[in-house]
């Protein structure tokens, strides 16, 4: 008689195994950190392809973030003065908490305002400026979140945001941001208008310091793992860009990767708010897209995916 | 947060590293799949420790994480013409252990996070990115394949 129970913890007690202390993992995972923030030759190259879909699909139809849900239960350490923290909420939106000169706090989406064809973008916080930017179109927020200038429609979500007994950021329900006032100069400030390149300078490489929230591909799963979901939480999700039925899709990544390509698969999962006006994607779109690897947060909806934010590119570690 | 992150590594630590033994034989591959994704956990800690299987999640990881290092052993070994496997470091009932190894990579999975990470069905579900019923029916598959291969039946199932 097998019995798998008692093999298991046989099995568990009986393997030497040596933990490695936490002093260790603290310094790798502060290692990781840092090197999350590094922009490596492929991210160009996926940031150009996005830049490229933004021109094709642009001027944009200006969707505005709405957050159906409050995120009243998330509890956040408090950053130093004057110092800026990438987190998540409980529903894993990703956001950063502010914590201004002044002490007071802030919590503010990392999803950009701007998003051209439905498709959403992370923010980084410039630390040298004191901004966010969208490093794809170059829209920048102050550090409470207001539009300051580039083509997005609005400043970015923010939320109510305390500091508590014990010290730490409780944040509360999102505030939907105003929609700014057009503007006519021509330096790239007006809403709808690329404000092209990354304007976040640093001491080393400009451009490439910005703080972006921690996202691990290999934490991704597959579409169809996604949609399937029964939450209405952001996921990280990865795949390959596919048209079904007129509108982008997303398909499994390809074994063996990355030699293989993918344009059409069995059981495409439907991207939602990704259609043109109309329904229909522009024409460029369709043949720029098919075949594009992603990784994106997104949320389940119904066997499809909805809020899809690519976040390939940058600040993957890869 | 570091002292319940401290907390929660050892709680699992040793079974997370025996579980990924069991499912590719080589401990230490299965310890530093374990560390990285442990180190991934540290440096998200915020957001890991709110989810609703934390437990699921590293588990995720650290099988992500190994499975990609085995696919690149794999390629070298082609490479390298290196035809024999490594001798497998599971000394406890090996038998049963090389068994599961020759499942399906769910069934597989499945059985290991099961009676080796003593996981409930959610958080092995979690794992797995899978939904609950696919692993109760995923388990049930793989308990009976391991008793043909074994010549001998299973002990009654426990649920979760």
């Amino acid at each position: 008689m097998i019995d798998l129970e008692r093999a298991g913890a046989d099995l568990v007690n009986e393997t030497a195994v040596s933990t490695t202390p936490v002093a260790e993992l603290r310094r790798r995972a502060a290692r990781r950190t840092t090197r999350g923030r590094v922009v490596g030759t492929g991210a160009v190259l996926v940031t150009a392809a996005m830049v490229t879909v933004a021109m094709i699909t642009w001027p944009s139809r200006g969707t505005q973030e709405v957050i159906s849900r409050p995120a009243s239960a998330s509890v956040m350490p408090l950053p130093t003065p004057g110092s800026v923290q990438p987190e998540f909420l409980r529903d894993g939106t990703p956001v950063f908490v502010v914590r201004h000169r002044d002490g007071d706090v802030s919590v503010v989406s990392a999803i950009s305002a701007h998003r051209p064809a439905g498709i959403g973008y992370l923010v980084g916080w410039c630390s040298s400026s004191r901004w966010f930017e969208d490093p794809v179109h170059g829209s920048q927020y102050d550090e409470f979140g207001v539009k300051t200038v580039g083509p997005a429609p609005s400043g970015l979500v923010t939320y109510a945001a305390t500091i508590d007994s014990r010290g730490s950021v409780r944040v509360g329900s999102a505030r939907t941001p105003a929609a700014s006032s057009p503007q006519v100069s021509g330096s790239g400030d007006t809403p709808g208008v690329e404000a092209s390149g990354r304007h976040c300078a640093g001491p080393n490489d400009p451009g490439t310091n910005l703080v972006l929230p921690p996202i691990d591909a290999d934490e991704a799963r597959t579409p169809a793992q996604v949609a399937r979901l029964d939450d209405a939480d952001y996921h990280l999700v990865t795949g390959v860009f596919v048209i079904a039925d007129g509108n982008l899709a997303a398909c499994p990544l390809p074994e063996p990767a990355p030699e293989s390509t993918v344009t059409t698969c069995s059981a495409p999962v439907a991207l939602r708010g990704i259609e043109h006006e109309g329904g229909t994607l522009d024409a460029s779109v369709l043949e720029t897209m098919p075949g594009t690897r992603f990784v994106a947060l997104a949320r389940p909806a119904a066997g499809a995916l909805t809020d899809v934010i690519w976040v390939d590119g940058w600040n993957t570690g890869r | 947060v570091d002292v319940a992150f401290e907390d929660w590594y050892l709680q699992h630590h040793r079974h997370v590293v025996t579980s990924l033994a069991a499912l590719c034989g080589d401990l230490g591959l299965a310890q530093d799949a374990t560390d990285e994704a442990f180190v991934r956990a540290l440096a998200m800690w915020g957001r890991v420790q709110t989810m609703s299987s934390p437990a699921g999640w590293v588990y995720r990881v650290a099988l992500n994480v190994l499975r990609r290092t085995l696919r690149r052993r794999e390629l070298e070994a082609r490479l390298l013409r290196r035809d024999a496997p490594p001798e497998s470091d599971v000394v406890s009932q090996p038998e049963v252990w090389a068994a599961v190894r020759t499942l399906p990579e769910r069934q597989r999975q499945a059985i290991v996070l099961r009676f080796v990470a003593d996981l409930p069905e959610a958080d092995i579900a979690s794992a797995m990115g899978v939904r609950r019923g696919t692993v109760a029916s995923t388990l049930a598959t793989a308990r009976a394949r391991l008793a043909e291969l074994l010549g001998e039946p299973m002990t009654s199932e426990v649920t979760t």
